[in-house]
C-alpha cells in the first residue's frame, strides 16, 4: 500500500532511465531470489545474513527476511558467547537506525528492534529513550515511537524505581503538551500514566493533582474550544473521580466555563453540544437538578446545531431523540 | 578610488549615499544593465542607516552627522564616585556631553594623528569641548573614566543610527534571497516581542503553544487572544469579519468585535499590529499586519523577525553595494561631491574631486541636496546597559507603552556581533521632538531595563530631509529611514524609485 | 496538483477503468514496485477480489488460478505465507481464507490445520494473540485469530473471555482502542476491536456514545476520514471509520455523500485505482477500501454489493458460508436508537 506517493505526468524516460530502472530491477530480483533460496537450503552463515542486510536495506517489509535473520544469528556460533552477542547485537542496533531512515513506519522493523533489544545480554534502554526522545522530536505523533516508548519505558521500569519512572513519563507528557496542547498522542499516554499516580497518592496530593490536571485541561480547551480531544479528556477526568458529589461540582465548573466560552463566540459549535452533553450527564448523575428551563435550552440548542452544523445532524437528531425520551420535552429537531 | 580616471566620463546613473535605499537602487540599477556610479561623502558606509564602533559613533556624531538630518545628540556617562554606593542615576539628569546645532564641527581625524594615539582618548579629546561640566582630558574626571571604560571594548561595539530588523515574510527577506545577498548576510531570530508598561514587563505570546503555556493570562484571556490568532490571522475568516465590521478603526474591532482591553489590547494593537500612538489604521490594515505578522512565524524557526548580524541594516546596505560592485559600478567613498543640471540640459554633471562626470540621472541621499524642508521628526536613545536584561534572550522586539506615547524597542546582545560580552543594547524610538520625547524615553528604558544599569545614553533627534518641489524625474532624492521597525518600507521606497529610473 | 494528467474530479466511480487496473496488477513484473510488494501477493489477491466482487466483476480473475495460488502458500505449521516460500502470519492466513471464503472454496484447505496455527498463536499466560511465532501482539490479531476461527465454527478453540479482556485493557479515554493495552487510539485499531468484539458477541463492553462520537469527528471538511486527530484524511479510513460506525449502528452520524465525493476524487482516471487522496499514485489496497467505504456510504451512482463492516467481505459470501451478516445482526438495543447515555 502506498501512501501520499504523487501522481506525476505521465513522461516517456529516456533510454538511460529505462537502463537504470530495469538494472535496479534485476538487482532487486537477483538479491531477493539469492536470499529466498538460501533460506530454502537452510543456509545459517554470516554471508546469509549479509545478504538479509542488503536486502532489508531495500525492502523494510519482508517479514519473513526479517524472520529468517534471526533465526541465523541465534544460529551463529557468537550468539553463543555473551561478549559476542552483545556486539553482533548492538551492531543489528546500528544497522536498524540505518533502516529507519528509509520507512519510519515498518512494523517489521520495530519488531525487529525489540526482538534484538531483548536478546541484549546487557540492554540500554536509557539509550533507547533518548532516540524515542528524538524520534518524537522529529514527529510528535508518531504512531510507532509513541508504541515504542511504551515498551521501552516498560522494561525500564524493571530495572529502575518504577515510581520515578512513571512521574518522569508524565512530566515527558506535561513537556510535549506545553509545546503543542493538540499532541493527542502525549494527551493519551498522560491518560495512561495519571491512575497510577493518583493511586500511590494519599488523599491531599491526590486532590493536587486532580487539580493541576483540571487547570491543564481547562487551558487546553480555553486554547482551543474546538478540539474534541480535549473534552473528551475533561469527561475522562470526571470518570476517574472518587464520588458522585465530586463530579457533580466538576460538571458544574463545566457548565460556568462552557457558558464563559459561549459569551465570546455564540457561533462556535463545539461548545454548544458539550453544553448539551454536561446537562444530559448532569441529569443522569442527580436526577431533578436540570431546570425545564436548562432543558428547554438544550432542545433548541440541538434544533441550532442541526441547521449550522449539518455535517454532524445525524448526532444531533439522536440526541435530540433521546433526550425527549427521557426528559419527556418537546423534540424539536423533528 | 583613482578619481582621475573618472573625469569626463558619463554613467547612466549616479547615486550618491550608501544608506539602504540608495544601495538597493545602485545594485538594482547595475543588475540591470546600467551604469552606475556611487558615492558617498562619508568615509564610511551606510549613510542614515550606518553602524559604528563606540569610538566611530562618538566621531559620527562630532564629525560626520549633517546637522540639518541630526541636529542634536546628547550623551549620558553614567559615572561612579569614588568609594561610594553606584549612584543611582536618573536618564534624564543633565546630559554629560551635548553635541548641538550650533558646536562646530569638528575637523575629521588625522590620520597620522589617530594612530599613535589610542582611539579611546582620540574619541575623548574630540568629545571634550561639548562637556557640560568642563572637562580635562589629561586629568581624567569620573565620567572621563567610565568612559574609558566603555571604550575599551570598543571594536566589540557596532551600533546602529538606525536600528531594524526583517520581517521573515517581508519584502527585504524576498529582496535578500532573489538577489543572492540573502547567502551571505547573517542573521538572528528576534527570540521574543516585549509589552513594557511601567507595571512591568511582559513577553507578548504570539503562537498557541505561548498562550497555552503562559502562566500571565487568564483563562478568558487565552480564549480571547486565540480568537485573535485563528480569526484575523486567517485571510478568508479576517475577510468576513471587516465586512461585517464595515469601516472601523482596528482598535474599535479589537475593542467590540474580539472584546480586547487592557494589556491584551496593547499586545495585540501596538506590539503585533505595532499601531502607533496617534496612527489611525483601519480594520483592514489592522488584519493585514497582523496577517503579516502571524505568515512570518514558522518561516525561520519560530519568529516573525530577524536581526542582521553585525550591525543591521548597515551591513545589509554595505552588501547591496557590494553585489553592486561586483556588476561592475564604480564606487568612491569620502569624497565631497556636488552635482549641477548640465549645461546643455541633458543630464547632470556631476563634480568630485578633481573630476566631473556626466550622469544621465541622478538619486541622492537628501542631506546631499542644498535646500531642503524638514519632515518627520523621530526621537531616539541608544542605551548600553552593564548587563542582558530579557532573560535568555539574545535579542526581542519590545514596545513601551505609557499614557503619554508609545515606543518602539529594540534590545541586542552579544550575539548579534555588535555588543561586547556582558553587556547589552536598547535603542529606543519615537515620533516627534527630543525635548517632547526626552521623558517618555527615559520611562520607556527604565521599565524595560530592570536592574541594570546605563553606562551610556546617547539620545538624539533626527528629521528626514524633503526636498522642495522635485526639479525633474531625472533626479530622485531618497528620505532615509522612517519610524517603523522592520526595514520594509526602505525597499518599497527603494523600488518605487527603481521602477521609475528603469522606465 | 501536478499539471500534465487528467485532474478533472469524477462524479462517478470509473467502474471499468478500476476494473482494468485490478486486472493489470499481475502484468507489471516489469515494475520493481511488482516485486517489492510480492511478499503481500496473498492480500492484494483479497484486496482486489473484494473490489471486484463489490463491483460484481470478479470474473475479471481467473478463479481456479487464484485458487490454486491461495492454496499453494500455505505452509506445513497450518498457516499461509503472503507468497510461495514466505513465512506464516495471521495477516496471510487471514487474507488466504478470505479469498477462498468469497470463492466458496474453504472446502479446498484443510480447515483443521489452519485452525490448529491460529488457536496455537494465543499466549497462554495472556490471552493476547500473536502475530506469527515471533511473538508480536497487536489487537488486530486478536480480530483476525477471531474471524477466521468463525469461517471454521472453531471459536471455542480460543479463550474468548481473555481476549474480550485484553481488548478491554486497550480501550482509551476517548473510547478508541489501540493497538494494544497503552496504545493510542487509531481508527484503524478500532475496526479490529469492535468487529472482535461482535463476533464475539461482546460489543456490551465498548463505550458507545463517546466511540460513535470520536469516530464521526475523524471525518474532515473534505470528506475524507483520518484515523487520529489532527492527521491527514486517507481513504482507507473511508472504510475504517464507517466500517467502526456501522457496527455500532452510527453510520448516519458521518456526511455519507461527501464521503463519497472523497473517494470518487481520489479516483486515477487516466489507469484507474483509488489512492490514498486525490492527485496521489494509486493501489489496490485503497481501490479496495475505497468501494467498500462507497458501500458502507450508500453510494447511489453504481449497484454496488453490499458489504459486511465486520468481515469486510461480500455479505452474499457471508451468508452463503452460514455466517450471519452483521448487517443483519446489530444488538436490537442499538438499533432502536435507545441512549442509555448521552
Amino acid at each position: 500500500m502506498m501512501h501520499g506517493r504523487r501522481r506525476v505526468a505521465a513522461k516517456e524516460p529516456t533510454q538511460d532511465e529505462k537502463d537504470e530502472a530495469r538494472q535496479q530491477l534485476e538487482r532487486y530480483c537477483a538479491l531477493n531470489s539469492r536470499v529466498m533460496g538460501l533460506k530454502a537450503q537452510n543456509v545459517f552463515t554470516t554471508d546469509a545474513l549479509d545478504a538479509t542486510r542488503q536486502l532489508l536495506e531495500l525492502n523494510t517489509e519482508l517479514h519473513t527476511v526479517w524472520n529468517y535473520r534471526r533465526t541465523i544469528m541465534k544460529k551463529l556460533d557468537a550468539w553463543e558467547d555473551t561478549e559476542k552477542r552483545q556486539s553482533m547485537l548492538e551492531q543489528e542496533l546500528g544497522f536498524l537506525m540505518k533502516v529507519i531512515r528509509n520507512n519510519i513506519k515498518s512494523y517489521w522493523m520495530w519488531n525487529h528492534r525489540m526482538w534484538a533489544l531483548s536478546q541484549l545480554p546487557q540492554p540500554t534502554w536509557r539509550g533507547e529513550l533518548s532516540l524515542v526522545d528524538k524520534l518524537i522530536g522529529m514527529d510528535a505523533r508518531n504512531y510507532h515511537a509513541w508504541d515504542y516508548r511504551r515498551f521501552v519505558i516498560a522494561r525500564l521500569k524493571d530495572t529502575e524505581d518504577g515510581d520515578a519512572v512513571d512521574e518522569q513519563e508524565f512530566a515527558f507528557t506535561t513537556a510535549q503538551i506545553n509545546r503543542d496542547c493538540a499532541n493527542h498522542s502525549a494527551w493519551h499516554n498522560r491518560s495512561k500514566l495519571l491512575p497510577a499516580i493518583l493511586a500511590r497518592a494519599d488523599q491531599p496530593r491526590r486532590e493536587k493533582v486532580l487539580q493541576t490536571e483540571n487547570e491543564l485541561i481547562q487551558n487546553a480547551i480555553y486554547t482551543d474550544p474546538e478540539d474534541q480531544n480535549a473534552w473528551l479528556y475533561y469527561d475522562w477526568l470526571l470518570d476517574i473521580q472518587q464520588s458522585d458529589e465530586d463530579r457533580i461540582k466538576l460538571l458544574r465548573g463545566k457548565i460556568a466555563a462552557i457558558r464563559e466560552l459561549l459569551e465570546l463566540e455564540e457561533d462556535g459549535t463545539r461548545p454548544l453540544i458539550e453544553l448539551v452533553s454536561r446537562f444530559a450527564e448532569l441529569g443522569r448523575l442527580q436526577p431533578g437538578s436540570v431546570s425545564d428551563a436548562e432543558k428547554e435550552e438544550c432542545m433548541k440548542t440541538l434544533c441550532t446545531l442541526k441547521g449550522v452544523d449539518s455535517y454532524h445532524a445525524g448526532r444531533y437528531t439522536d440526541i435530540s431523540s433521546a433526550l425527549s425520551k427521557r426528559w419527556k420535552v418537546h423534540d424539536l429537531c423533528v | 578610488m583613482a578619481e582621475r580616471e573618472l573625469d569626463g566620463q558619463s554613467f547612466d546613473l549616479v547615486v550618491l549615499g550608501t544608506g539602504l535605499e540608495e544601495a538597493i537602487i545602485a545594485s538594482e540599477a547595475a543588475a540591470a544593465g546600467k551604469s552606475v556610479l556611487h558615492i558617498d561623502r562619508n568615509p564610511y558606509y551606510g549613510g542614515a542607516y550606518a553602524s559604528f564602533t563606540l569610538s566611530g559613533l562618538i566621531e559620527w556624531a562630532v564629525c560626520h552627522r549633517d546637522h540639518r538630518q541630526v541636529p542634536i545628540v546628547e550623551i549620558l556617562v553614567s559615572t561612579k564616585a569614588e568609594g561610594e554606593e553606584e549612584r543611582q542615576q536618573q536618564l534624564t539628569d543633565q546630559p554629560t556631553f551635548v553635541i548641538g546645532k550650533n558646536s562646530q564641527r569638528a575637523a575629521a581625524p588625522n590620520p597620522a594623528e589617530s594612530a599613535t594615539g589610542s582611539r579611546a582618548s582620540e574619541a575623548l579629546r574630540r568629545l571634550a569641548p561639548f562637556a557640560t561640566n568642563s572637562m580635562c582630558v589629561d586629568e581624567p574626571d569620573s565620567a572621563a573614566k567610565a568612559l574609558l571604560e566603555l571604550l575599551q571594548n570598543d571594536r566589540n561595539y557596532q551600533i546602529e543610527l538606525a536600528p531594524k530588523v526583517a520581517l521573515c515574510r517581508g519584502r527585504m527577506i524576498d529582496l535578500l534571497i532573489d538577489s543572492g545577498i540573502g547567502e551571505y548576510v547573517q542573521f538572528r531570530g528576534v527570540e521574543h516581542n516585549y509589552l513594557v508598561r511601567d507595571n512591568g514587563v511582559e513577553r507578548v505570546p504570539e503562537s498557541k503553544e505561548d498562550i497555552f503555556a503562559s502562566t500571565t493570562l487568564s483563562l478568558i484571556e487565552k480564549r480571547k487572544l486565540m480568537r485573535v490568532i485563528t480569526t484575523v490571522a486567517d485571510q478568508e475568516q479576517s475577510k468576513a469579519v471587516i465586512e461585517q465590521a464595515g469601516d472601523v478603526l482596528f482598535e474599535k474591532l479589537l475593542r467590540e468585535r474580539f472584546k480586547l482591553d487592557g494589556k491584551l489590547l496593547d499586545a495585540v494593537l501596538r506590539c503585533v499590529a505595532r499601531v502607533g500612538f496617534n496612527e489611525h489604521v483601519d480594520a483592514a490594515e489592522g488584519c493585514r499586519r497582523i496577517q503579516r505578522y502571524v505568515t512570518s512565524m514558522g518561516r525561520y524557526g519560530r519568529m516573525a523577525y530577524l536581526c542582521g548580524l553585525y550591525g543591521g541594516g548597515s551591513e545589509i546596505a554595505q552588501s547591496f553595494c557590494r553585489l553592486c560592485a561586483v556588476a561592475g559600478s564604480t564606487y568612491v567613498l569620502g569624497e565631497k561631491v556636488s552635482v549641477e543640471p548640465a549645461n546643455d540640459g541633458a543630464g547632470f554633471t556631476v563634480s568630485l574631486g578633481e573630476g566631473t562626470i556626466k550622469a544621465a540621472k541622478v538619486v541622492m541621499d537628501s542631506t546631499y541636496a542644498s535646500t531642503v524642508t524638514h519632515g518627520h521628526v523621530l526621537s531616539r536613545a541608544i542605551c548600553i546597559l552593564d548587563a542582558p536584561v530579557l532573560g535568555e534572550d539574545t535579542t526581542a522586539l519590545a514596545t513601551y507603552v505609557g499614557s503619554s506615547g508609545v515606543v518602539s524597542m529594540l534590545y541586542v546582545t552579544q550575539a548579534t556581533m555588535a555588543v561586547p560580552k556582558g553587556k547589552s543594547i536598547l535603542y529606543a524610538w519615537v515620533e516627534g521632538q527630543l525635548l517632547e520625547n526626552k521623558v517618555l524615553l527615559c520611562h520607556a528604558i527604565s521599565a524595560t531595563r530592570g536592574n541594570a544599569s546605563a553606562l551610556l545614553t546617547l539620545f538624539m533627534e533626527t528629521h528626514s530631509l524633503e526636498v522642495a518641489g522635485s526639479v525633474s524625474d531625472d533626479i530622485i532624492h531618497t528620505k532615509g529611514p522612517d519610524a517603523t521597525v522592520d526595514l520594509d518600507s526602505a525597499v518599497t521606497a527603494a523600488q518605487s524609485i527603481t521602477e521609475l529610473i528603469l522606465g | 496538483m501536478a499539471e500534465g494528467f487528467n485532474t478533472a474530479r469524477s462524479s462517478s466511480l470509473l467502474v471499468d477503468k478500476h476494473v482494468e487496473y485490478i486486472k493489470s496488477l499481475d502484468k507489471r513484473q516489469d515494475e520493481l514496485e511488482y516485486w517489492m510488494t510480492e511478499h503481500l501477493r496473498v492480500s492484494g489477491i483479497y484486496w482486489g477480489l473484494v473490489a471486484l466482487k463489490l463491483l460484481d466483476r470478479d470474473s475479471a480473475l481467473d478463479k481456479q488460478q487464484v485458487i490454486d495460488y491461495i492454496l499453494s502458500c500455505q505452509n506445513t505449521d497450518g498457516g499461509f505465507g503472503g507468497h510461495h516460500g514466505h513465512d506464516s502470519h495471521l495477516l496471510y492466513t487471514m487474507s488466504a481464507v478470505q479469498v477462498l471464503a468469497m470463492y466458496g472454496a474453504l472446502d479446498r484447505v484443510d480447515g483443521s490445520r489452519v485452525v490448529d496455527y491460529v488457536a496455537g498463536l494465543q499466549d497462554a499466560e495472556t490471552g493476547e494473540i500473536c502475530g506469527d511465532e515471533w511473538g508480536e501482539r497487536d489487537t488486530r490479531f486478536a480480530f483476525i485469530a477471531v474471524a477466521i476461527l468463525s469461517f471454521f465454527d472453531a471459536l471455542p478453540r480460543l479463550d474468548s473471555d481473555r481476549i474480550v479482556e485484553y481488548v478491554k485493557l486497550s480501550m482509551n479515554y476517548d473510547g478508541g482502542f489501540g493497538s494494544g493495552p497503552g496504545g493510542e487510539s487509531h481508527a484503524a485499531q478500532v475496526y479490529t476491536c469492535l468487529a472482535c468484539l461482535a463476533i464475539l458477541g461482546r460489543l456490551d463492553v465498548v463505550d458507545r456514545e463517546r466511540l460513535s462520537a470520536w469516530l464521526a469527528e475523524r471525518q474532515l471538511p473534505s470528506g475524507g476520514f483520518n484515523g487520529r486527530p489532527q492527521k491527514l484524511e486517507d481513504v482507507c479510513y473511508s472504510w475504517w471509520v464507517l466500517s467502526s460506525l456501522r457496527i455500532l449502528g452510527r453510520v448516519h452520524w458521518a456526511d455519507c455523500s461527501r464521503v463519497c465525493d472523497f473517494v470518487l476524487s481520489a479516483q486515477d482516471p487516466d489507469t484507474g485505482g483509488i489512492a490514498d487522496r486525490p492527485g496521489n499514485v494509486p493501489d489496490v489496497y485503497h481501490t479496495c477500501f475505497g468501494i467498500a467505504g462507497l458501500s458502507l456510504a450508500g453510494f447511489e451512482g453504481f449497484p454496488l454489493k453490499d458489504v459486511d463492516p465486520v468481515y469486510c467481505m461480500p455479505v452474499e459470501c457471508i451468508e452463503r458460508i452460514g455466517l450471519q451478516s452483521w448487517i443483519n445482526n446489530v444488538p436490537r438495543s442499538w438499533s432502536q436508537e435507545k441512549l442509555e447515555d448521552v
